[in-house]
């Protein structure tokens, strides 16, 4: 499998936070979804493969090319989909078009209306008349009327409402049929990584806490579940997060750091990623 | 390069050209007489007015969309500059087409503005962008904005002081010495302007080499 990012030890300080040695791929023909709570990194490190924020030390490369000597060529080939609205909101949809498509030599106008067709998006509304979903499927044509190879989005299905939400989805499996393309969405809805993602990268505080297939990454945990006097049992053992009430208590644990016959005598079963994503934020108190 | 260029010519707001009218009003009060040095300023300050009009505040956020084009840092930096001839371009019609309805309909002599005038205007014009856009990078738009509109009112301050000692029959040695300025400035026009647009070059390149260094490492983190 082709690899279309690689980083490499990836550092980045700010004032209360930082990107810790981050390293990671995503691979060719496939979506990589980067989950992580609010605060975890997500967007700093989108930032950093957009070299729109530079990276304190570490090595990002995409297409196996580095933005020091390359970065114009590498943006080319990247259809981005911003967090928030960054088109300019007093141009119209077309107007925006006419002022941004000239940077890209692979511009498609026809493929550009299409997306607009598909998505029912007036040309001539500015900008900032339109919805929040209408924006975000304005940002996808824009990021898909150039051909690009690879796909970033920052959060694309926040605060969308669950149709659109699913169109979007359902857009990305389609984008990936071809196997040209890589896709690598952030979010924190975990439901739409369970739907749609084929690769898993998790960020907690700056660090990358896991990277891997979808599924060997909920293999990889269990829930574990038992009643107050069983609570004993995890005595001495590195549960990831506990939620212990009067009655019971419901933990994650890490099978490989607890071997699963150590969990026999309590009821374990298999986590959703927001499981996993919601001990690991709570810990282990 | 071209296609920065353009963007900046076609996201420049409309109000922009209507509130310039201001500087025609401060600088003339709508009324030239010809005084060159005042069509000089006037031309610099609507030019300057219009080229960090384009870069206005929501600079930080418009440099994140930018920066994700296909461009690099450096041709960021270098066509904010090179917009700078765009800018003054349509600075220098309007002021001449202004100067040249007093030069042709108004009852008294004025006169319309000479080539050396003209050069001199866009080495200011340069000089105050020179300072401008690497303050912007490390200070932000207000502050920036503001130390450099200040400078062409410093100039008509001083005009206005020049003036009023050229009145005052008590300041005979200012007054050659003003004089002689100005005897200078009418025989050697030519070879004032092109120093003073050699001077703006320097410093022009010196403040691109220094916009580069600044973005180079510069995170556009806009939120």
């Amino acid at each position: 499998m082709e690899n279309i990012v690689e980083v490499r030890n990836l550092t980045k300080q700010f004032d209360g936070f930082a990107l810790r040695n981050l390293n990671f791929e995503i691979k060719k023909g496939f979506i990589t979804g980067f989950i992580g709570p609010n605060g975890a990194g997500k967007s700093t490190t989108i930032r950093c493969l957009m070299d729109l924020i530079r990276s304190d030390s570490g090595e990002v490369r995409l297409f196996g090319e580095s933005h020091d000597d390359h970065t114009a060529d590498i943006k080319e080939r990247i259809g981005f989909v911003y967090d928030e609205n960054y088109y300019y909101e007093d141009l119209s949809i077309e107007q925006n078009k006419r002022v941004l498509a000239p940077f890209y030599s692979q511009w498609d106008d026809g493929l550009f209306c299409h997306y607009l067709r598909k998505f029912q998006l007036p040309a001539d509304r500015r900008v900032k008349h339109l919805s929040k979903g209408m924006r975000m499927k304005f940002s996808l044509a824009m990021a898909l009327a150039h051909h690009p190879q690879f796909i970033i989005m920052d959060e694309p299905t926040a605060g969308l409402d669950p149709v659109v939400r699913r169109e979007l989805l359902d857009l990305m499996q389609e984008l990936i049929q071809d196997e040209e393309k890589a896709i690598f969405f952030s979010t924190h809805i975990t439901t739409d990584l369970e739907r749609i993602a084929d690769f898993i990268i998790f960020i907690y505080d700056g660090e990358i806490i896991f990277q891997g297939e979808k599924d060997e990454f909920t293999e990889r945990y269990v829930l574990v579940k038992g009643s107050a006097d069983q609570r004993s049992l995890l005595n001495g053992l590195p549960v990831i997060g506990l939620r212990a009430t009067d009655v019971g208590f419901e933990c994650l644990a890490d099978t490989m750091q607890i071997p699963v016959a150590r969990l026999q005598e309590v009821w374990t079963e298999k986590p959703t990623l927001e499981d996993i994503l919601y001990y690991t934020v709570r810990g282990g108190s | 390069m071209i296609a920065l260029i353009r963007k900046d010519l076609y996201t420049q707001k409309l109000s922009t050209y209507f509130l310039t009218i201001l500087w025609f009003i401060i600088f003339t009060n709508f009324f030239t007489d010809g005084q060159p040095a005042r069509h000089v300023l006037l031309l610099t300050i609507v030019a300057y007015f219009i080229a960090i009009s384009s870069t206005n505040t929501t600079f930080e956020k418009e440099s994140v969309l930018i920066n994700s084009l296909p461009i690099t840092r450096k041709q960021f930096i270098l066509a904010k500059y090179a917009a700078g001839f765009m800018w003054f371009a349509l600075a220098a019609a309007a002021v001449l087409f202004y100067i040249f309805l007093f030069d042709t309909f108004a009852p008294f002599p004025a006169r319309m503005m000479t080539v050396p005038e003209l050069l001199i205007a866009l080495g200011s014009f340069f000089i105050l962008l020179a300072i401008f856009y690497p303050l912007l990078l490390k200070a932000g738009y207000i502050l920036a904005s503001t130390l450099t509109v200040l400078a062409p009112f410093a100039a008509m301050i001083s005009l206005t002081m020049v003036k009023n000692i050229m009145e005052n029959p008590r300041m005979k040695t200012e007054q050659e010495f003003f004089q002689f300025l100005l005897q200078l400035f009418t025989e050697k026009q030519w070879s004032i302007a092109f120093l003073f647009l050699l001077v703006s070059a320097f410093l022009t390149w010196l403040s691109i080499l220094l916009s580069i260094r600044i973005v180079r490492k510069l995170d556009f983190t806009h939120k």
